[in-house]
């Protein structure tokens, strides 16, 4: 099955004394294709850009967009639709707006959710979306 | 045609990067994107 990667996994993953550092290589290692939603790459822009500074930052996510794995799909305007429904209806704030595209992105593409972010996790599961927890492997 | 790479980078920053880092980081970075 394919897997939608969240934003906190490539962070880790670049940054070597982060807290899931080696998790997240070996998960990332496990899985044959990474789905990476067009939102995720601009967090993955923004946080890396602050904690790693330009350069670095830069010479990653180069990396990451090229790589033989990395597919990106596109955040279309159902997710949209379906993030502000959400938002509306369950009465949360838009804090939660980029973390909704990302599980509705991967509702819509019947893929598995890798992240570390344990709220998210809950939420895929609630929807009956098969997620990757990387603190039960 | 960008040259296709085996293996991602990783960089170390000095510091212990955990969730709280990251969510300050996504705020920090964001708000420079919108507003400089």
């Amino acid at each position: 099955m394919d897997t939608v990667v969240d934003t906190n996994v490539f962070v880790y993953r670049a940054i070597k004394d982060s807290e899931y550092h080696e998790s997240s290589r070996s998960l990332l290692a496990s899985i044959s294709k990474w789905l990476v939603p067009t939102i995720v790459v601009h967090e993955v822009v923004w946080v890396l850009g602050e904690l790693l500074g330009g350069g670095k930052a830069l010479a990653f996510i180069k990396a990451l967009i090229s790589h033989r794995k990395t597919e990106i799909v596109p955040v279309i305007k159902q997710d949209i639709s379906n993030a502000l429904g959400r938002i509306e209806n369950e009465n949360i704030s838009f804090l939660r707006y980029n973390d909704k595209l990302v599980v509705l992105a991967a509702k819509r593409m019947n893929a598995a959710l890798l992240s570390y972010d344990k709220q998210l996790l809950s939420q895929a599961v609630k929807q009956g979306i098969p997620i990757i927890n990387p603190y039960k492997l | 045609m960008e040259k296709v790479k085996k293996e991602l980078p990783a960089y170390k920053v000095g510091r212990r990067i955990g969730e709280q880092e990251m969510e300050e980081a996504l705020l920090r970075g964001l708000r420079k994107a919108l507003i400089g």
